[in-house]
């Protein structure tokens, strides 16, 4: 299934549709069967939306009829992972125990916004069992499978929605980021995915996991379409107790600044350790485009992502320990296995590990003074196939799973901006991510660095052709 | 302990989650034990939420 605008960019499809050169309710059927189609082979919609995605269309297309102006991303089609309220559906965040909850009675924030903006809600998508897992497998609603190869995971817990943007369904998804599942699907399915500063978008509305750490946020095809999605979303909103006033500049306008100027470096240390030959590669391979040629290190790194996985434990924990004194056998095992260990933490490890973390932070923070954007692998290894539990790096055998978010889990502990660009290696079958981080609140200078490297024909999200 | 531990927040350790808790738990501890490692001045202030 190969579906030509839905190929394509958002911007592209924003601009036909305000042209007139094609419908909303166009599009939106185009997505709909293309999701329809897809579905049964990357199982990443838990449910195609085709009614409303029609009204949103019909509502936007008499609009254009009338002659009035056209919201910023009108026609678009995109998707939202399910852990976003949607109103009328059940909001399922991947699990078996919230199908016993009450129709969301409103949409969620973002996807509220994204409505505002025009956008069309297709469905919503396939999740690792409440965010808690970075494989893209689900015991409820079944694995999502890699567009890119379907015997492969396609990274989680946003895995629904990386696996509809390469395949060809959307070019736009919401996802959420706890320790880097935006990013690690965007690596594993060769996708776009942003991360922006802690607070800069509105997790209102979207069903929580450790909520120090948890950003919502957008993956795309292209740094542009992340920007325009910035552009759409980001605010202030009082109904997300830690949303941001800070200004919200314009990424779409920073675009055309380019990267000149910018001080940008590769990490090394814990960034260069325990990660495969092609994921460095992918790096170097950027940073040689962009003539990067200095190093930083992030110091106490390893220990900010131990006091990370410690606080993940035992906030997560907290967060469903009802669930788990009432209903611990509809969880998956791991995931009640994993939550019951971290409700047994005792406070003062939870509070060593928020020290550690405050002071990691600060440490950053003294090496952005001297740089303006960080490169590093987004994840040690491209897509592993399902059922894969170690690998194998620089000669040693290491567990999977823990080891997918070692280099995006500091990052949303101290919640900077993150972008993850797909970059594909000469011959590769796979994507794999490069990371660009930076400062609080300079979401533009990573998208700059992401769009030129999209010029540069480095980065490039590339749709699966599925048959 | 892993049992002593649940109990005393309100959850029922089951026989066969047992093993798969403990070692979660014991990775979180080996984990900790090198967070409390990192010297940390008087001053050090903790992290709830995340301000720049």
């Amino acid at each position: 299934m190969h579906l030509d605008p839905l190929t394509g960019s958002a911007a592209d499809i924003i601009e036909a549709v305000r042209k007139r050169e094609v419908s909303a309710q166009d599009m939106a059927e185009l997505a709909i069967e293309a999701a329809e189609a897809v579905n049964p082979r990357i199982n990443a919609f838990t449910c195609i939306t085709a009614e409303r995605a029609m009204k949103e269309a019909a509502a936007l297309d008499a609009r254009s009829a009338a002659g009035e102006p056209m919201p910023s991303l009108a026609g678009l089609p995109y998707a939202a992972k399910n852990l976003y309220d949607v109103e009328g559906l059940k909001t399922l965040a991947g699990s078996r125990i919230n199908r016993d909850n009450p129709p969301a009675e409103a949409d969620g924030a973002l996807v509220s916004r994204m409505k505002v903006a025009g956008a069309l809600l297709i469905g919503t998508l396939n999740m690792d069992e409440y965010a808690y897992g970075f494989t893209g497998t689900n015991d409820h609603d079944g694995d999502i499978c890699n567009p890119h190869d379907t015997t492969r995971m396609a990274g989680g817990s946003s895995a629904g929605s990386g696996a509809a943007i390469a395949a060809g369904v959307v070019p736009v998804a919401l996802g959420s980021d706890t320790n880097g599942s935006i990013r690690v699907p965007s690596s594993f399915c060769g996708t776009f995915g942003l991360k922006a500063t802690y607070g800069r978008f509105s997790r209102a509305g979207a069903f929580p996991f450790v909520t120090s750490f948890d950003h919502v946020g957008p993956l795309a095809r292209s740094a542009r379409d992340l920007a325009a999605i910035h552009d759409a979303v980001a605010g202030h909103d009082p109904a997300d107790p830690v949303s941001s006033t800070h200004p919200v500049m314009s990424c779409q306008a920073a675009l055309q600044e380019g990267s000149d100027g910018l001080r940008i470096a590769v990490a090394g240390g814990w960034f260069r350790q325990n990660a495969t030959r092609e994921a460095l590669e992918a790096v170097e391979c950027a940073a040689k485009a962009l003539e990067v040629e200095r190093e930083v290190e992030l110091p106490l790194t390893r220990e900010a992502r131990l006091a990370a996985y410690v606080l993940t434990g035992a906030e997560g924990a907290a967060f469903h320990l009802d669930r788990l004194r009432t209903r611990p056998n509809d969880f998956e095992v791991e995931t009640r296995n994993r939550l019951v260990a971290g409700a047994l933490i005792p406070s003062a490890w939870a509070m060593r590990a928020q020290r550690v973390r405050r002071l990691y932070r600060d440490q950053v923070l003294k090496v952005f003074e001297g740089v303006d954007a960080i490169l590093t692998p987004t994840t040690p290894f491209s897509a592993p196939p399902f059922g894969t539990t170690t690998i194998d790096i620089d000669g040693e055998t290491l567990p999977l799973e823990p080891n997918i978010g070692i280099y995006t889990q500091p990052f949303s502990s101290i919640g900077l901006p993150a972008v993850s660009v797909p970059v594909w290696l000469e011959g590769a079958k796979l994507p794999l991510g490069v990371q660009i981080v930076a400062a609080p609140w300079r979401e533009d200078i990573v998208l700059r660095i992401a769009d030129v490297l999209e010029r540069e024909g480095i980065a490039e999200a590339r749709p699966a052709l599925l048959e | 302990m892993v049992d002593a531990l649940a109990a005393s927040v309100g959850i029922a350790m089951e026989e066969e989650w047992r093993a798969g808790v403990t070692a979660h738990f014991e990775a979180i501890a080996k984990a900790a034990e090198e967070v409390d490692a990192v010297p940390l001045d008087n001053a050090a202030e903790p992290a709830w939420h995340y301000e720049a």
